[in-house]
Order: C-alpha cells, then sequence, then structure tokens
C-alpha cells in the first residue's frame, strides 16, 4: 500500500515536471524574465516538495492517489464557436462577467460594463502580455513563494485567470462574475486570480466552477486565487462549485488584509469527484477581519476537504469560520481548520465552527478545528459537531402528511438553512443553476 | 370510525399493550386517562404510525381500512391527526412553510387543489385567531424557543387548519396554565362536528371540565380496564386510580 503510494507520488511528480517541459515555452509570459525568474522558484520547490502524502498533517484524511495515477494534460485554447453558443445560457448575463474556458479567456462569452476610472477587471494574460507593471510589486511576497505543492504547480502552468484592480476609493456594487467552464477527459486547468483592492474600496467577486451539462469527463483544475487588501477594504468572494461528477478541484485562496479591511469567503461545494478547498488568511494589520462561511454536500462517492487557515498577526484583528457539511451515501467530508493569534494579536476576537449532518450508515466525515494561540488577552471559541436526522423530527412531518422523501428533504434544507442566510448574494443571486436553487431555497409563502 | 380490538404491541421486548379494545364513533370525543406507564402514550404513537414498536395480536380498523398496514403520511393523509405530548422543534423550517405543506399533503391526497399563497393565508389566519396566536407564530420557526403553552396551541392551530377527521391530542393540557388549557379547550370545542371524532389522552379531570366526552376509558397495565362517562373522571379526579383499580381487580378476580 504505501509503496504504491510512493511510487504513484513519485510518477505524478515526474510527470507534470515533463508537461511543464513540454509546455513551457508556449505558456504565457514565457518571455517575461520576472516571470521567469518565479517559475524557476516554482519548478524547485515543486520538485522538493511533490505531493502530499496522508502523513502530510494537513492531508491526513485526503488521499491524492485517485487525482495521480491518472495523468492530466495542459491544455490549448479551445475555438469552437458551437460549444461557446450552447454555453451562452449556463452564463447568464451580468453586467460584469469573465468567462473562461478550459482555463482561457473567452473574449465572446464575456462582458465588462463601463468601469470606474483607473479600475481595471481583465484576464492575467492580457495583463501579463501587455501591462506586466500592474503586478510586480506583489509578486515576491505573495502566493507565488508560498510552500504549497498546488500553489507551485499553479505557478509552473499559470496560463490564464482573473485580473481585478480597483484604486483608491472605488466600489463596486455590481457583483463580477468569474465564470470557468471545463471539460474534457484529462484536461489539467491551473487558473490564477488576483483581485487586489486599495484603501477604502470594495468589490464582491463570485468564482463560479461548472462543467458543460451531463459532462462526466475527468479533469483537473488547479485554482489560485489570491486577495491583497489595503486599508480600509472590502472583498466579498464567492465561490461555487459545481464540477463534472468525476472532476478534480484542487482550489487554494490565499488572503492578506492591511488595517481595517474586511474580507468575507462564502462557498458552497457540491458536485465534483474529489474537491479540496483551502482558505488561508493573513490578518496582517490592526482591526482587520475574515468571515469565511461554506456549505459542502457530499454524495455518492464524492470526497470534499474544507481547509482553513486564519493568521492573526495584529492587534484587535477577528476572524470567524462558519463550515457546515452534508455527507450521504459513500461520501467523505473532511474539515480542519486552524486559527493561529500570535503574540502581537492582543485582544483579539476568533470563532470557529462546523456543523455536519450524516445521511449514510457508510458516509465518513473528519473535522478538526484546532487553535494555536500565543497571546492571553484574546476571546476564542471552536466546536464542531456532528449528527443524523432527527428520526423524531421526521415522524412529526409525516404525521403531518409529508411523505418520508420530503420530510427527509425539509430537514435537509433546514440544516443547511442558516449558513446559506449568511451568504447575502445567494438569496438574489439570478445566476445559481436550478439544482442549486431547488437545495437551498425553501419555498416560503410571501404575505 | 375507529375499532381497536384485542390489540397488544411492545417495544424492544416489552410488552406494552396487553390487548385493548375500544371503538370510537363518527362525531364522539373519547377520553382516554391512566396512570403513569400505562401505555396511553404508546397507543397514541402506534395509532399515528410510528416507528419501531412490535405489534404482536390484534386489529385496528380506521374507516373501514386496516391502520396498521398505512404509513404515518398515508395516516395523516386519512384524515388522522396526532396533537404530540412533546411537539418537536424544526429549527430553519418556518411554520408556515410547514402549515402549508402539510395542508397541501393532505389536500392532494383528497382530489382537492392546492391552495394559493393569498387563500392559504386567509384561512390560516382564521385559525390563528382560534387560537388565540398572533401572526408573528407563522414566521417564527417550528416550535423553536416556544413556550410550554404555545407548542400546544400550535399543535391545535395544526389540527384546525388541518380539518382531520379523528384526531388524537396526548396530554395536550399538560404543563398548560389555565388561560392556555382555556384556548386548547375552545380549540377542541370549535372543531366537534358529525363526522369529527377525537381521543383526548390526559392525565387530569381538567380538560374534561371545558371538554365534555362521551366517553371516559381508564388505561391501565396495556389495557382499558374501565369505561364510563364523564362521572368516571370525575370519580378518578376525587379518589385516585388506586381506589379504582383496586376496585377493578375484585370484581375481575
Amino acid at each position: 500500500m504505501i509503496h504504491t503510494k510512493t511510487t504513484a507520488h513519485a510518477n505524478a511528480l515526474t510527470h507534470y515536471l515533463a508537461e511543464y517541459r513540454r509546455v513551457a515555452k508556449d505558456l504565457i509570459g514565457a518571455g517575461e524574465k520576472q516571470l521567469q525568474t518565479l517559475r524557476q522558484v516554482a519548478v524547485n520547490q515543486f520538485s522538493e516538495l511533490g505531493f502530499p502524502t496522508l502523513k502530510h498533517p494537513n492531508w491526513r484524511h485526503t488521499s491524492l492517489i485517485p487525482l495521480l495515477q491518472k495523468p492530466f494534460f495542459a491544455v490549448s485554447p479551445v475555438v469552437n464557436v458551437k460549444l461557446i453558443d450552447a454555453l451562452k445560457p449556463a452564463i447568464g448575463d451580468g453586467d460584469n462577467r469573465l468567462v473562461f474556458v478550459n482555463g482561457f479567456f473567452s473574449s465572446s462569452l464575456s462582458k465588462i460594463a463601463v468601469l470606474p476610472p483607473h479600475a481595471t477587471i481583465n484576464h492575467l494574460a492580457d495583463i501579463i502580455e501587455h501591462h506586466p507593471e500592474c503586478l510586480p510589486t506583489h509578486w515576491e511576497k505573495s502566493a507565488f513563494c508560498e510552500k504549497n505543492s498546488f500553489t507551485s504547480l499553479n505557478t509552473l502552468f499559470m496560463q490564464d485567470g482573473a485580473y481585478i484592480y480597483l484604486p483608491p476609493h472605488t466600489k463596486l456594487c455590481a457583483p463580477i462574475e468569474l465564470v470557468f467552464v471545463t471539460y474534457g477527459e484529462q484536461n489539467f486547468v491551473p487558473i490564477r486570480n488576483i483581485i487586489m483592492v486599495q484603501e477604502n474600496s470594495q468589490v464582491i467577486v463570485v468564482e463560479k466552477y461548472i462543467s458543460l451539462a451531463d459532462e462526466e469527463n475527468s479533469y483537473f483544475t488547479n485554482s489560485v486565487t489570491e486577495c491583497f487588501l489595503a486599508a480600509q477594504s472590502g472583498i466579498e468572494h464567492y465561490k461555487l462549485l459545481e464540477e463534472s461528477k468525476n472532476a478534480m478541484h484542487i482550489g487554494n485562496i490565499i488572503v492578506q488584509q492591511q488595517e481595517s479591511s474586511r474580507f468575507s469567503a462564502y462557498s458552497l461545494a457540491l458536485t465534483g469527484a474529489l474537491i479540496r478547498s483551502d482558505v488561508r488568511v493573513q490578518l496582517c494589520q490592526a482591526h482587520a477581519q475574515c468571515h469565511l462561511k461554506s456549505l459542502y454536500y457530499a454524495r455518492e462517492n464524492q470526497h470534499i476537504d474544507q481547509q482553513t487557515t486564519v493568521d492573526h498577526l495584529s492587534p484587535e484583528t477577528q476572524s470567524t469560520a462558519f463550515y457546515k457539511g452534508i455527507v450521504d451515501d459513500h461520501a467523505c467530508g473532511v474539515f480542519n481548520g486552524k486559527l493561529i493569534v500570535r503574540e502581537k494579536a492582543v485582544k483579539s476576537k476568533a470563532q470557529q465552527l462546523n456543523k455536519n449532518l450524516l445521511l449514510s450508515p457508510s458516509a465518513e466525515i473528519y473535522t478538526k478545528p484546532q487553535l494555536e494561540i500565543f497571546v492571553d488577552d484574546i476571546q476564542c471559541m471552536h466546536g464542531a459537531s456532528t449528527g443524523q436526522l432527527d428520526e423524531t423530527a421526521i415522524f412529526y412531518l409525516r404525521a403531518r402528511g409529508l411523505s418520508a422523501e420530503d420530510a427527509r428533504t425539509l430537514l435537509i434544507k433546514a440544516f443547511i438553512h442558516d449558513v446559506i442566510q449568511q451568504m447575502p448574494l445567494l438569496s438574489t443571486y439570478p445566476f445559481l443553476s436550478h439544482s442549486v436553487k431547488n437545495l437551498l431555497t425553501l419555498d416560503y409563502v410571501s404575505v | 370510525m375507529l375499532v381497536i380490538k384485542d390489540f397488544h404491541a411492545g417495544i424492544d421486548s416489552k410488552i406494552i399493550l396487553r390487548g385493548v379494545n375500544l371503538q370510537v364513533n363518527a362525531g364522539e370525543i373519547h377520553a382516554i386517562m391512566g396512570p403513569n406507564g400505562s401505555g396511553k402514550s404508546t397507543l397514541a404513537n402506534l395509532l399515528a404510525g410510528r416507528e419501531g414498536y412490535t405489534i404482536t395480536q390484534g386489529s385496528i380498523d380506521y374507516l373501514g381500512e386496516d391502520l396498521c398496514a398505512l404509513l404515518p403520511d398515508q395516516r395523516a393523509r386519512a384524515g388522522l391527526f396526532l396533537a404530540f405530548q412533546y411537539p418537536v422543534e424544526i429549527p430553519g423550517v418556518s411554520n408556515v412553510y410547514l402549515l402549508k405543506a402539510a395542508l397541501n399533503a393532505i389536500r392532494k391526497a383528497r382530489g382537492e387543489p392546492e391552495l394559493d399563497a393569498m387563500d392559504f393565508l386567509t384561512r390560516v389566519k382564521e385559525k390563528l385567531k382560534l387560537v388565540e396566536m398572533d401572526q408573528d407564530f407563522l414566521y417564527r420557526y417550528v416550535n423553536t424557543g416556544f413556550s410550554g403553552g404555545e407548542k400546544k396551541r400550535n399543535e391545535i392551530l395544526q389540527m384546525a387548519l388541518l380539518e382531520p377527521k379523528l384526531a388524537i391530542l396526548d396530554e395536550t393540557d399538560s404543563g398548560l396554565d389555565i388561560d392556555a388549557l382555556k384556548i386548547v379547550a375552545n380549540g377542541v370545542n370549535h372543531l366537534r362536528a358529525p363526522d369529527r371524532a377525537m381521543i383526548l389522552i390526559t392525565h387530569y379531570q381538567r380538560l374534561l371540565d371545558y371538554v365534555k366526552p362521551d366517553a371516559v376509558h381508564i388505561l391501565a397495565g396495556g389495557k382499558i380496564v374501565c369505561s364510563g362517562d364523564f362521572g368516571l373522571a370525575q370519580t378518578l379526579e376525587k379518589e385516585g386510580y388506586a381506589a379504582i383499580l383496586q376496585e377493578e381487580s375484585l370484581m375481575s378476580s
């Protein structure tokens, strides 16, 4: 068993390094000196780290074997007009949207409304090619140098993604939608998003990962989203995962926050064979606050792993994490939340709560809320619970005429209700798919 | 309407009901009284179809059908209603949602069209008055954070809205103050109708002062040991179960 894992890990490492050599000259920014330096760092780091095994403390319950035993290949842009037309209905018609097909920007599916002066909403490839001056200052200190296998892998293969920049004192009220449509067997799709908001600016970003209707191909999405929040700024970030049922999705959201900034992350992890979603937040300066909310729903043989790390580095910072999970059939859910409160972070407040509902005797959940505290004068709370549907409640509903199935569905919706209520856009957001709407909404009687 | 014959049932290996016989006709109100642990709530739960019990003998006929063959939701749709002794809290589901889902499920089974939102609300508001509940109740989560009295009134509200043929009230009067008791009793009396039967399970005569039963039964040791009219409840209140049970056992021996 251990032998197989070692082999699969080593083979996969070799495969991706070979794949990098194959496509390196065609990758975006191949001529950009700085980017090349970063890629060299990433190659070294990735070669050194390899893919994590179950021995890694953050990968204890998520085996990467399904991802590693199958080779995924970097792809070229799609120029299939028919396909692009077919995608239109699924994409909706928001005012600000960037659409990426297999990781490449599609200008015909995208639309950007008139923006305030000096604000930029563009795709990363265009920025690297035509405005490289927009990027650099952040690069050395950001995720590019993070010691994380999948971030390094992403830096190596980085092709495209969204680039959002708001100058000081700019508030965008309409959400910016980033739609990532992926399909095709054994496609490897790296996506890199950069969101920078300057002082006193605000933006709402929705990242939506979907596949084509009825798509069952196994592809591998590797996303990294970096968020930089200047003083008093705010980002509301949504991530909706509705990948193909055989897809692998490994995503990292990396956040750096300055004074009094506010970051909210809302995530829905629904479909995809293997989903791993990490959110890492650094509350770098005083009064910064972040709020993470998530709902994950694993069915059949899905494996959904949610990880959070919130690092309180400065005084009077605040964080909350509220993760709710439902695990059915033979699926497996993992929550691993880490709160770190450093020496300087006096008078900080941190809260972490994970609640799970198991719907089947063969469903599994591993939950581990952790605190690392290096200072006294703070308020911290954490907790986790795992339960089943209440049989008495099911009987109560059936005794009122609801079928057993309706009673179960209603109780599942009731379980979801509070966390969804805390995701402001979800009640009004018109671009949710029908299946998500069905899952989330209780058809309340209006007066 | 309801005929229970020589009904034996239990939970796990414990026998609780040991030969219950009871007939309830349309238009009648029957009270079932009895000491703690005599099987009153078991009988109520079995009538509503709660799982986990084993039926070892006997039969229950409801409107010409074998009640035991029906699932709990089929019983509800066939007009049977159980007001729970401990109404269940369901955070996340508003009262109005449950009421609408329940009413439409039952209407559908009766072959009636589902009510639209306006008609539904008009009807619910009418019933709210009956149990003296505020409209706010509709938008609170089902029984969540309700006081004991509010929970029981909520059961009566559901009953009033669903208009069952046979209603079983399992200790709906327990834990109520005198005002709440009157409201519950008023709701029950309001629903009294020639085509509707009710079974009141209670510990005390108090509720029966407001709702006059046609028959009173005493359930003890898993059997109905004694039946009578309202006078039996009065005797019981004066003399307690012990006296009556002793008398019964003397007579039967």
